[in-house]
C-alpha cells in the first residue's frame, strides 16, 4: 500500500442517522485527492440502525435465523453501505472509518488485507492491555457464492445475514464473541475502510455481546478516544503519520 | 472464441479489451489475470444491462471479495450489446480462464480510436511487474 503523504486528519464526529453516516463516509472517499491527507473519522448512530453490505437485500433478513429469532430487526431503519460483508446492527458501538487517497491506479481492486490486519491487531493489543482475551478469529464462514440474474448472490442459508455472526480470519474476537469487524470499498480516488467496535449487546438483538458485557471495564470508559489511539497505532505500522485534529464542520462540503 | 492475453489491450485499472478488425466495432471486455489474483475469493459480481451506454473510464460493474467492493471500468465508449450473464453463476470461471470464458460484456464502440490509447500486452506486463 503506497501512502503518498504522511498527514492524517482526525475527526471525532457526533451521532448521526444511518443515511448521513454513510453519506459522509462516501463523500470522504469521493473527495479524496492524490497526495491528500488520510482522514480518520470516529462516530456513532443516533438510533439503532441496520447497515446492509453493498450486495445484500433487506428481504433476505426475513428467512435468516437472525430475522426469525428477532423480528424487530425488520422494523429498524436501514441503510446500504458502499462496502461489502454482512449487515451490522449499529447500536451500542463505536464506529470508525478512514479514507486513504489513491496514489496510483494499480491497487484499486480487491481487499487490502494489510490494512484490515493492522487495525485489528492494534485493537486486539489494546483490549489485551485492558485485560480481555482478544485474538484474531483465524476462522472463516465464507460461503460458496450462489447467484441469480446479473448479480451474484450468496445463499442466505450458507452464511448468516449479520456481520457479527460471520467470521473472517482477521475479525477480532473475545472468546467466542466477535467484537470488531471491518469492510472496504475501493475507487479511483482511494480506499475507504470502516468498522464497528461492539461495546454492549443491543436490546434489538441480545445474542451479540460487546466488550463491556464480557470484560470488567468502567462504564464511563472513553471508547472514542481509545479507538482513535488504536487506529493511529495500526496505521503507523504502515506509515508514520502527523496528526491534525478537526471537527466535521471543517469539512463543510460533507454537510451540505 | 479463443482470446489470448497477448492479443488484448489493457487499462491501468486492469480491464482488458479485445477488438479485432473483423469484429465490426464490437469490443469484448474483461479483467486481467493479475486483477483476478488481486481480487481473491470473489463472492459477488454485478454486471451492466444490455443497452446501457458507457463512456470510456466509466464504471460498468462491481465485485466483492473479502468484504471489499471494487469497481470495474469500461476501457471504451459505446453501448452494451451482450453480457456474459452465465459468469455471475460461475465466478470460479474467472480464476480458471479470465480471458476467454471470463469475458464480461461486449460493447458496440462509439469511438474505436480509443483502443489506440490503451496499453498493449508488453506495456501492461511491464506496469504490473514494476508495481506488483
Amino acid at each position: 500500500m503506497e501512502i503518498s503523504k504522511n498527514k492524517a486528519l482526525l475527526v471525532r464526529d457526533s451521532a448521526r442517522t444511518g443515511i448521513d453516516n454513510m453519506r459522509i463516509d462516501d463523500c470522504l472517499l469521493q473527495r479524496a485527492v492524490p497526495e491528500g491527507p488520510i482522514v480518520v473519522r470516529i462516530y456513532r448512530w443516533s438510533e439503532p440502525t441496520l447497515s446492509l453490505g453493498h450486495f445484500q437485500q433487506i428481504e433476505d433478513l426475513v428467512d435468516d435465523p437472525a430475522g426469525i429469532s428477532q423480528p424487530s430487526l425488520n422494523r429498524l431503519p436501514w441503510v446500504r453501505r458502499k462496502t461489502g460483508g454482512g449487515a451490522i446492527l449499529h447500536d451500542q458501538e463505536v464506529t470508525y472509518s478512514f479514507v486513504i487517497p489513491a496514489s496510483n491506479g494499480l491497487l484499486d481492486k480487491g481487499a487490502n488485507e494489510v490494512l484490515y490486519r493492522a487495525v485489528h491487531e492494534a485493537v486486539r493489543d489494546g483490549l489485551i492491555r485492558l485485560g480481555l482475551e482478544a485474538s484474531l478469529s483465524e476462522n472463516c464462514t465464507c460461503s460458496v457464492a450462489k447467484k441469480s440474474g446479473s448479480v451474484a448472490k450468496k445463499s442466505g442459508d450458507e452464511e448468516p445475514f449479520l456481520c457479527f455472526q460471520r467470521r473472517t480470519p482477521v475479525d477480532l474476537v473475545v472468546g467466542a464473541h466477535k467484537v470488531l469487524g471491518s469492510a472496504q470499498r475501493r475507487t479511483r480516488t482511494g480506499l475507504l475502510q470502516h468498522g464497528s467496535l461492539l461495546l454492549r449487546a443491543s436490546r434489538e438483538f441480545g445474542a451479540l455481546l460487546g466488550i463491556q458485557d464480557i470484560g470488567k471495564i468502567p462504564p464511563e470508559f472513553l471508547w472514542e478516544e481509545w479507538l482513535i489511539d488504536r487506529l493511529c497505532e495500526g496505521l503507523e505500522t504502515i506509515v508514520p503519520l502527523n496528526y491534525e485534529v478537526l471537527e466535521l464542520k471543517d469539512f463543510g462540503y460533507l454537510l451540505r | 472464441m479463443s482470446i489470448q492475453p497477448e492479443q488484448l489491450k489493457y487499462c491501468d485499472s486492469h480491464e482488458w479489451v479485445y477488438a479485432p478488425a473483423d469484429a465490426n466495432g464490437v469490443a469484448t471486455v474483461g479483467i486481467s489475470a493479475f486483477a483476478v489474483a488481486e481480487l481473491n475469493d470473489l463472492v459477488f459480481m454485478a454486471l451492466p444491462s444490455v443497452g446501457q451506454k458507457l463512456a470510456a473510464g466509466q464504471e460498468f460493474g462491481e465485485v466483492e471479495s473479502v468484504k471489499a467492493v471494487s469497481p470495474m471500468y469500461s476501457p471504451v465508449s459505446g453501448e452494451v450489446i451482450e453480457v456474459n450473464s452465465g459468469l455471475v453463476d460461475r465466478l470460479d470461471q474467472l480464476n480458471a480462464d479470465p480471458y476467454d470464458q471470463g469475458w464480461m460484456m461486449k460493447i458496440k464502440m462509439s469511438d474505436p480510436s480509443e483502443i489506440a490509447k490503451l496499453m498493449d500486452y508488453q506495456a501492461y506486463q511491464k506496469m504490473i511487474s514494476q508495481h506488483g
